[in-house]
């Protein structure tokens, strides 16, 4: 009989209409996110940081804005971190990268803003802590001890090639 | 009189996307009709070109692996994996067991999640437009997995040049386990839901007939080839990875029509979901922690060429990787990608078909533009 499949089929509609809803009520429930999802904010632990500019030389976008300076002691600091997050990937190679891990990609997936000027994240001026820190690109306790003195001017001197790639030789 | 015999109608051409949404992104077709019937047709391809090649070529070898997420953005980490092996064949690393095996569980899941897309943009395309929820809720289930892995759902670079990025968790094993409790019920509800269907199969059987050695010669690959009763697939025949170790049936289609290229991805979905447990059992196995081999953290591989190529959801995706040795970027990178490839075919198949047989065709591809225009 011509018809019979789609009769078929439309009992199986039936049956979908009477079966359990899945869609996620949005905006009044929120969705469950895995522990290791990468949001679309980042977070900084200011105080681990040591100012290797290793996040910006692995961004492959040129994502991280970095400034350094010496203090009073000779010690590297960072005088501007911004995330230009317009350009980025969240590929979180740059939270990969930090060899203290203290760059974070956060839960944060809510990040409509009115102008463009939000868009970009001075993480100096406002470390975004108090968001909900994804666990991506958490690594296992490091085996090899790190040599205490100036691990900061070590560490970009061995990534020099990369330096001059992805950040016109700054660092 | 026309050409084509048809009274009172003329020549005419139509101009079919690149704004469309069977084009199935930006896909365009301009394509002369007499009447209803197709004279000739000519895909118009670039409109979502990216220039992924001179992107990768201006960023070092790990900084552009996110990039190739983007071709294939319903397969992310197919894409990474061609790359990956490539650059790993250059620099002579070895791959740790599990994380070979974690690649090749990530490329089914996501092989599977695509072709939840494939099958089910076709079945909208035909007008069935509730058709397409049921499979994009079991992809929705393999996407948990990726999200839960890696952390992104679509694209995730999650293959490293040496390894994968993050091992197996818990909740990827929950995430996995609810795939495993969904699919095979839905599979058997779609089947009656579809199959049957006087509507579908009047619209798709003997609609683009492609025969083998047409498809042969047209390069055509992946289930596309497969339904054109062409018995080969890059996993058992040419395997990479760990593949080898594992018994991959390959279904194949003989008829070669738009029909063929839907049942010839149903039959497949079947193998993969036994794939999947095959490889999850072995995965199982192996000593959690280890997923990266001893690669340097500059990679500079050896001056030379080197090529690897997957079978990814649309096809043989191949990747050719230069060295120049020196330099921390690739001297030339270049996709073999396999939409691209499919398409060609159109200008040749489409002539002779109604208008919204054309329609049929391209859903049937199941072609994606990020990966034909790169
Ligand atoms: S997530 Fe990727 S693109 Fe974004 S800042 Fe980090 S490295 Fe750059
Ligand atoms: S890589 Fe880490 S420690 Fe180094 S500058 Fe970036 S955030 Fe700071």
């Amino acid at each position: 009989m011509f018809g019979k499949g789609i009769l078929k089929g439309l009992a199986q509609t039936g049956k979908q209409v009477v079966s359990k809803r899945l869609t996620e009520k949005y905006p009044e429930e929120k969705p469950h996110l895995p522990e290791r999802w990468r949001g679309n904010t980042f977070a900084l632990e200011k105080d681990k940081c040591i100012s290797c500019g290793l996040c910006a030389m692995s961004c492959p976008n040129k994502v991280i804005r970095q400034k350094f300076d010496k203090d009073e002691d000779g010690k590297k600091i960072c005088t501007e971190f911004v995330m230009e997050r317009q350009y980025c990937l969240f590929c979180g190679l740059c939270v990969e990268a930090c060899p203290k891990g203290c760059l974070h990609l956060t839960h944060d997936f809510e990040t409509a803003v009115y102008s463009a000027a939000d868009v970009p994240q001075d993480l100096l001026a406002d470390n975004h802590l108090d968001a909900a820190i994804s666990k991506y690109g958490e690594k296992p306790p490091l085996v090899k001890p790190v040599i205490p003195p100036k691990p900061a001017a070590a560490a970009p001197a061995a990534a020099k090639p990369a330096a001059e790639d992805a950040k016109g030789g700054e660092a | 009189m026309s050409e084509n015999g048809n009274a009172y109608s003329e020549r005419y051409t139509l101009n079919l996307g690149p704004q469309h949404p069977s084009t199935h992104g930006v896909l365009r077709i301009v394509a002369d009709f007499d009447g209803e019937t197709c004279i000739s047709a000519d895909p118009v391809i670039g409109y979502l070109h990216r220039g992924m090649e001179k992107l990768l070529e201006s960023r070092t070898y790990p900084q552009g692996l996110p990039y190739t997420d983007r071709l294939d953005y319903l397969a992310g980490v197919n894409n990474n994996l061609p790359l990956a092996l490539a650059v790993e064949k250059l620099l002579g690393v070895e791959i740790p067991e599990r994380a070979s095996l974690l690649r090749m569980l990530t490329c089914e899941i996501m092989r599977l999640a695509s072709y939840m897309v494939g099958i089910g943009i076709y079945i909208m395309d035909l007008g069935a437009v509730s058709g397409v929820f049921y499979p994009f809720q079991q992809r929705e289930y393999a996407l948990e997995v990726m999200s839960a892995l890696c952390g992104a759902r679509m694209t995730q670079g999650y293959i490293r040049f040496g390894g994968v990025q993050a091992d197996w968790n818990d909740e990827a094993e929950a995430a996995l386990d609810v795939l495993y409790k969904e699919l095979p019920p839905f599979i058997e509800m779609y089947h009656k839901l579809i199959d049957e269907n006087e509507i579908f199969l009047r619209r798709t059987k003997g609609v683009g007939v492609i025969t083998a050695e047409r498809a042969k010669s047209y390069a055509l690959t992946g289930p596309n080839l497969r339904a054109s009763g062409v018995d080969y697939d890059l996993r058992r025949d040419a395997p990479y990875c760990l593949y080898d170790r594992f018994t991959i049936k390959v279904p194949v289609q003989q008829a070669g029509d738009c029909h063929a290229r839907y049942a010839q991805r149903m039959l497949e979905v079947e193998e993969i979901l036994k794939l999947i447990k095959a490889i999850h059992a072995a995965l199982k196995e192996t000593e959690p922690g280890k997923i990266m081999g001893a690669v340097p953290k500059m990679l500079r591989p050896p001056a030379g060429e080197a090529y690897a190529q997957t079978e990814n959801p649309k096809g043989i995706m191949g990747c050719l990787v230069a060295s120049d040795g020196k330099g921390v970027n690739p001297l030339r990178v270049h996709f073999r990608r396999p939409s691209f490839d499919n398409i060609a075919i159109f200008s040749e198949l489409m002539p002779g078909h109604k208008v919204a047989d054309l329609i049929a065709i391209i859903a049937s591809f199941d072609i994606v533009l990020g990966e034909i225009d790169g």
